[in-house]
């Protein structure tokens, strides 16, 4: 197997710096050019252009039969989802935060998970949807939850959660063109945040190949969305300190490139996952379970969490901040983990 | 001089339109006041002032679009003028605003009101954006706002009767909304003067509900006018409990705390102490009466035969790191348990006190984890095995350890060809497979040793310990990799049984089958890169021995002869150029030197009845 290094955090000559936001943009509008059979449905994508401005010029271009505004109704925009699914189309569904996947909840995690295997694959059900998550800033406790670690507990479903506008638009054209339904986390606080991302149709990032952010031989440290960049932070200020920190961005949670974490945990000897989410039965739990079946005698230490608090997320936008990981209390875990 | 800005009023608000001003030019207006009404596409909503003081100049006419963000109001505070115009209205002068500054810098926080989606219920209240009037101020409790669209309250049962004492917290009315019914709790502590709103009056949010005094007695008229400057605005909110609460002029202690519900689900609010909860989890190093070690110190422990019971550890807590692993195998052998190394494929290890660390790349990495300069060059990366690299570690500790020096003599092995064609002939009638030319080379050297013993020995700076057998170590190229099997007790083999020892070690290896005494204890090694072609073989010495012969292969050159009658004459001979490969520490070039010409000239002059 040919390996070819990663580059993003890198401009190279066919790369523009865009936003997260301009690059999920520009993913629906090649995909629904590419495959006439991709088209959209959400509450106010169309002439409002969604909720945080996403879709903005698609119902121009697209037309209001393929960019479909709905009404206040999660239930109809993932069933009527699946069923178009079923009819052979390939629909892109927007719920305008992903904490209302609740109320969609049968529709995502029956309908979409489990139909292709109760009907013994006679179809997929290549349905997106795409999930709008985590703080923002005063969102409120019903607005800013990160929930992809539900999603990873019901088999048939994917989990995507880019972290930079390159996986953001690459991984979410994988998405449309994968024939199983993919939930994707687009993280609210990074809609505004600008990077590299190649000029081109093909940008296609493969799910489950996890991106190695920053090298580093001292600690391994594994985030996601809005968590990658404080994690990055963190091991700026740390290398000085003589700990050098390897940030890993798994960019999709199922499928997990469990590999790329397990081989820089046997170089490092040490494990630390960071998230947003509450911290009892997050992802974390689960990474650092298969790593210790894994790679047990490569650890100089236990696998460490900075997670989110396990309270219901406050408005204040100060109290908010103090119940997710933030770049010090990063820095002082890896201290403390590094100390061990 | 300052300005009412125009708030975000939901995610994807940019702008909104004047529908009415509530306040006109020279109207006193206190913080939390509305003074305009705004449209959006999303909502209609009163605009409510940020600051205090008498309002100036509207910036908007009725009908005009207002940019979030843009001043709609100025209103002149109190700094502004030295004399402010007295107000005309009974109202007082504004109490000292609360700092609740509604959020003028832009956000994509989106108004919960916008979302649509959502009923409102959510929040119990937002901080105070209502001031009571001014009026009763200390005494008031006020009507809160029990949601994002909720602006009045109908008083459906009053559970306090004036005289009647009151806490703070404690709940004084029942209020029913279109969204809610909800007790409304006491702000202030005291006893209740005055129910101002019969049950089934409704009350608009900010307005007094009741008054609490601190003896039950009305506020009199000209106390109550003019209210004191410290006064503040009671809060409204009725889930937060009053632990904060103002305390009034000079309100009776707080009682104890306010009455609590039943205890919420299992919360863990932040934040996590991870310092302490690294310090709790090492106490458990020195309570658990047993050798603590990191998981990857046991391994290393175990790939290494090192006892972890004798070993103190250095981490934390005192748990034994790689490192400390990583050092008592490094002790000398006399000093460390002796029988080491059961699986490892290369020698005890070396008396030298080399750094535990692992060895780093060596070479500038690029930030993907490339070397610099690499980034473009396509590649496999392939995973080392574990016996790459112990015999990495092995190497550059030897490599570190010893001063390493070669010698080489060409060895004639003209005669010696003719003596292991007979006896391979012999061994032929008998069944048995061919000799090369390996066992006559050990068996040579271990004559050689016997003589040389300073050259079967371990080198530990203040001595040098010979050893008083020869443990020949041959190092053996496998699929798994390089591997040196001992044959224990060489010096008393002949060609014969070296030969066959050889053959057997080498099968076992190959079979992945040798036992836990095949790699210990050696005292000399002999590598014999001539099997794969080479013609010369310096090596690197395996500690902790002091030398290693290498054997190149055998190649057939011209070669001065000397004729029986004295003449010479140039010949094609076998010749074998050995290499000695010395601690320089430990010995001398000379002392290598003549041990080397030893084995050559034993070699050399080999009889068939030599040596069997």
């Amino acid at each position: 197997m040919t390996t070819t290094p990663v580059t993003t955090g890198t401009t190279g000559a066919t790369d523009r710096v865009i936003g997260y936001s301009r690059a999920i943009n520009e993913a629906l509008a090649e995909e629904m050019r590419r495959d006439e059979r991709v088209w959209m449905m959400g509450q106010d994508i169309g002439r409002l252009g969604g909720v945080f401005g996403l879709t903005r010029g698609l119902q121009e271009e697209f037309g209001p039969m393929r960019v479909r505004d709905t009404a206040i109704n999660e239930t109809f925009i993932v069933g009527g989802a699946a069923g178009a699914a079923l009819a052979g189309t390939i629909p892109v569904v927007e719920l305008q935060f992903a904490d209302f996947l609740f109320t969609a909840a049968d529709e995502i995690f029956h309908k979409l998970a489990k139909w292709r295997y109760m009907h013994g694959g006679q179809f997929t059900l290549p349905v997106v949807v795409r999930l709008p998550s985590g703080v923002v800033g005063g969102a409120g406790a019903e607005h800013s939850q990160s929930l992809e670690t539900i999603a990873m507990h019901v088999p048939g479903l994917k989990v995507a959660v880019p972290a930079t506008p390159s996986d953001a638009k690459g991984l979410l054209k994988a998405a449309i063109r994968d024939p199983d339904p993919v939930l994707f986390f687009e993280h609210k606080g990074l809609y505004r945040v600008k990077g590299p991302v190649p000029e081109s149709d093909e940008h296609v990032v493969p799910f489950g190949s996890a991106r190695v952010a920053r090298a580093g031989n001292d600690l391994t440290v594994v985030a996601t969305g809005l968590m990658v960049d404080r994690a990055l932070a963190a091991a700026e200020q740390l290398a000085p300190q003589g700990i050098d920190v390897e940030v890993i961005d798994p960019r999709t949670l199922v499928p997990l490139d469990i590999d790329t974490i397990v081989a820089s945990v046997e170089r490092t000897h040490r494990l630390m996952v960071v998230h947003e989410a509450s911290r009892t039965a997050g992802f974390g739990a689960e990474i650092a379970t298969q790593v210790q079946e894994r790679a047990f005698f490569s650890l100089d230490a236990p696998v460490w969490r900075v997670c989110g608090t396990d309270t219901p997320l406050p408005q204040d936008p100060e109290l908010e901040q103090a119940c997710i990981p933030s770049t010090d209390e990063i820095v002082a875990a890896a201290r403390a983990l590094a100390a061990i | 001089m300052a300005h009412v800005l125009m708030p975000r009023l939901g995610v994807s608000v940019t702008e909104g339109t004047v529908s009415a001003w509530l306040k006109q030019v020279g109207d006193p207006v206190e913080v939390g006041e509305p003074i305009c009404e705004v449209a959006t596409d999303k909502v209609d909503t009163e605009i409510e002032s940020t600051v205090a003081g008498v309002l100036t100049e509207q910036l908007y006419a009725v009908d005009e679009v207002v940019e979030v963000g843009a001043p709609l109001a100025t209103v002149a505070t109190a700094d502004d003028a030295a004399a402010p115009a007295a107000p005309a209205a009974p109202a007082a002068p504004a109490a000292p605003a609360p700092p609740a500054a509604p959020e003028p810098t832009p956000s994509i926080v989106p108004d919960p009101a916008s979302y649509g989606d959502e009923p409102d219920a959510a929040p119990a209240a937002p901080p105070a954006d209502a001031a009571p009037p001014a009026d009763d101020g200390r005494y008031a409790v006020v009507m809160p706002r029990l949601g994002v669209s909720v602006t009045e309250g109908t008083v459906s049962t009053w559970l306090k009767q004036v005289g009647d004492p009151v806490e703070l917290g404690e709940p004084i009315c029942e209020v029913a909304t279109d969204k809610v019914d909800t007790e409304i709790e006491s702000t202030v502590a005291g006893v209740l003067a005055e129910q101002r709103h019969a049950e089934g009056d409704v009350v608009l949010v900010g307005e007094p509900l009741a008054l609490v005094t601190p003896d039950g007695a009305l506020p009199s008229a000209s106390a109550a006018a003019p209210p004191p400057p410290v006064a503040q605005p009671a809060p409204t909110s009725t889930a937060v409990p009053v632990a904060a609460a103002p305390a009034p002029s000079a309100p009776p202690a707080v009682p104890a705390g306010p009455t609590v519900p039943g205890a919420p689900a299992e919360l863990r609010p932040g934040p996590f102490d991870h310092t302490a909860a690294v310090e709790r989890l090492l106490a458990t190093v020195a309570r658990a009466g047993r050798p603590v070690a990191a998981p990857s110190a046991r391994r290393l422990a175990a790939d290494l035969g090192v006892d972890l019971a004798g070993l103190t550890g250095t981490g934390g807590g005192g748990h034994v790191t790689r490192a400390d692993v990583q050092r008592a195998a490094e002790r000398p052998p006399a000093a460390a348990a002796a029988p080491a190394a059961p699986a490892a494929s290369v020698a005890p290890p070396a008396p030298a006190a080399a750094p535990a660390a692992p060895e780093p790349t060596g070479h500038p990495m690029g930030s993907d984890g490339l070397p610099l300069g690499y980034e473009d060059v396509p590649y496999d990366a392939v995973p080392t095995s574990r016996i790459r690299r112990v015999t990495a570690e092995h190497m550059t500790r030897s490599r570190r350890t010893a001063a390493h020096m070669t010698t080489e003599v060409d060895v004639d092995l003209g005669l010696l060809t003719d003596v292991r064609a007979r006896l391979n002939a012999h061994r032929a009638t008998q069944g048995r497979g061919k000799l090369s030319f390996l066992p006559f080379v050990a068996r040579a050297t271990c004559a050689a040793l016997l003589e040389h013993p300073d050259l079967n020995a371990t080198f530990e700076t203040e001595r040098l310990l010979r050893w008083g057998e020869i443990n020949l170590g041959i190092a053996v190229d496998t699929p798994r990799g390089l591997m040196v099997p001992v044959l224990r007790g060489a010096e008393r083999m002949t060609v014969e049984t070296l030969g066959e020892g050889i053959t057997d070690l080498a099968a076992r290896l190959r079979d992945g089958k040798p036992g836990p005494d095949d790699f210990r204890a050696g005292t000399f090694t002999i590598s014999n890169p001539g099997s794969v072609g080479a013609v010369s073989a310096p090596a690197i010495i395996n500690q902790p021995q002091v030398a290693i012969l290498g054997m190149p292969t055998i190649q057939r050159r011209p070669w001065v002869v000397r004729l029986a009658d004295g003449q010479e004459t140039i010949a094609i001979r076998p010749i074998l150029r050995l290499a000695l490969t010395f601690d320089h520490r430990a010995l001398d070039g000379a002392d290598a030197t003549r041990c080397l010409v030893d084995i050559g000239r034993r070699l050399e002059t080999w009889d068939v009845d030599d040596y069997r």
